[in-house]
């Protein structure tokens, strides 16, 4: 059994339910309509447009424009995180980008070669898929292991010095940083793990169970995809960071942080010269 | 030990210091005093190389510092930070995490001389229990300082290690570092100092 179609007109009975959701936020004086409703039909604009595209590249399915589509996302991810961390490291696109690109793909072939045993495992159905949300979630991770690990040496910069006197060096005094890092990632999954099927249903898992699949091939689906979640934030954390963290510190183990240049247009400018 | 030519220092545009230079001598002990503000932690962070100076040089054992030299000098410094800060966790865990780093690996971090330094200065084993960052200050400079006796390095960088105790505590610690036979460079308001001859006293 297929997924059940959804008539796009339907689609404007949904909108019925959040006519309420406009009126309570006037009533509250929450005044979020405008960028509500611009927010909703960008949404759709953009699903839309992408949808098209993803039909054209699976009809198209050629191998070498999938994979040029994944570097393309990866692309997106990197500076993505580069703009969503606190701190600004020299040069760290690159590490990041290879911080996604490795353990993304080592994880995409474990997925789609030795779970799925794929003829092809540049299959456009599986590998922007599978790519897309195991992308997905290591950008988050990455942002908060990345702001984790530099902001806390950043701010206790007396800390960091003194471990490191005592040390000697760089990699071992990084070593707590790095655990603090991946524990940032690591413990709200556990906690996901834990209450996975008794508190939430996972939206890929319900996607598929509408889309017509059993739910124990679902479920079966759905823990591999845990694993694969799992261990890409961790090792995505973990190549980005360190790749970072060549560049990020001096011969000295100082750690230099390129100025981020504020977004405050005209005030910020005026309140830099008034500083 | 520690030679310093010509050192120059400008934070914005504020000169910290101009053509400063420095002798320490073998196994001598030097308090440093300047009023605040005017670069006594920036000179330690200098010598440790976790700061660079504008201009002149740092020499230490007749090597220059440098990014190549950096870590062998480090290496025989034992710097004790204002805060004496440390990272989480109890004071044990903190002491087996310094004892697990490679370069201490052959150093004695056994339980009886723990024991028997915490109380040459006055701390009881217990101490090793609490949370680092509930210990009080006095004690958690103490404890810094166990772990600066216990690492045994040729050079003792300390700022402030008397801050915070009272003066019978304060004779403890001094009377170590003056006893010691060490190169031992102290940042210290503290007049105990002046009572011990050997010190030699620089201000600025």
């Amino acid at each position: 059994m297929g997924a059940i179609d959804i008539n796009p007109i339907v689609f404007l009975y949904f909108l019925i339910l959040l006519v309420p959701v406009f009126i309570l936020n006037r009533y509250f004086g929450i005044r979020k309509n405008v960028k509500l409703a611009i927010a909703i039909g960008r949404m759709a604009v953009q699903m839309v447009l992408v949808g098209l595209f993803l039909q054209y590249l699976f009809d198209l399915n050629n191998a070498w424009v999938n994979i040029g589509y994944v570097l393309v996302m990866m692309c997106v991810a990197s500076f993505s995180a580069m703009r969503s961390c606190k701190v600004r490291i020299r040069r760290s696109f690159f590490a990041l980008l290879i911080g996604f690109a490795v353990p993304n793909f080592i994880v995409m072939l474990f997925f789609n070669y030795l779970l799925l045993n794929l003829p092809d495992i540049f299959d456009a159905r599986y590998i922007i898929a599978v790519q897309g949300m195991l992308l997905g979630n290591s950008l988050n991770s990455v942002v908060l292991g990345y702001n984790q690990f530099y902001t806390s040496i950043q701010d206790d910069q007396k800390r960091y010095f003194q471990m490191l006197s005592l040390s000697c060096s760089r990699r071992e005094t990084l070593k707590g940083y790095y655990k603090n890092a991946l524990l940032v990632t690591l413990n709200p999954q556990i906690a996901t793990i834990e209450t996975l099927g008794l508190v939430t249903l996972p939206g890929m898992m319900t996607g598929q169970i509408l889309g017509g699949t059993q739910p124990i091939i679902a479920i079966k689906y759905q823990i591999a995809i845990m694993l694969a979640i799992l261990a890409v934030r961790y090792f995505s954390v973990l190549a980005s960071l360190w790749l970072s963290s060549l560049r990020a510190f001096d011969e000295y183990d100082v750690l230099t942080l390129e100025r981020r240049a504020k977004r405050n247009g005209a005030k910020g400018f005026l309140q830099k010269l008034r500083g | 030990m520690i030679k310093i030519s010509g050192l120059g220092l400008k934070f914005k545009d504020k000169t910290i210091f101009e053509n400063f230079s420095l002798r320490i001598a073998e196994g001598e002990t030097v308090v440093l005093r300047a009023p605040s503000g005017k670069g006594k932690t920036s000179l330690a962070y200098m010598i440790m190389g976790f700061l660079r100076p504008d201009s002149g040089k740092i020499e230490i054992g007749g090597e220059e510092l440098n990014g190549a030299t950096v870590h062998a000098i480090r290496r025989r410094i034992c710097y004790i930070g204002q805060d004496a800060s440390m990272p989480g966790g109890t004071a044990r865990e903190i002491i087996d995490e310094v004892a697990s780093f490679s370069i201490n690996k052959h150093i004695d971090f056994s339980k009886e001389r723990i024991k028997d330094l915490l109380e040459a200065f006055s701390l009881t084993e217990a101490v090793l229990d609490k949370q680092a960052d509930t210990i009080s200050g006095g004690e958690r400079r103490r404890l810094a300082f166990v772990l600066c006796v216990l690492l045994g390095r040729d050079i003792w960088l300390l700022d402030e290690i008397t801050a915070g105790l009272d003066d019978e505590r304060k004779r403890q610690v001094i009377d170590h570092v003056v006893g010691c036979g060490k190169t031992v460079v102290v940042i210290s308001h503290d007049d105990v100092w002046n009572e011990y001859e050997s010190v030699r006293h620089i201000s600025w």
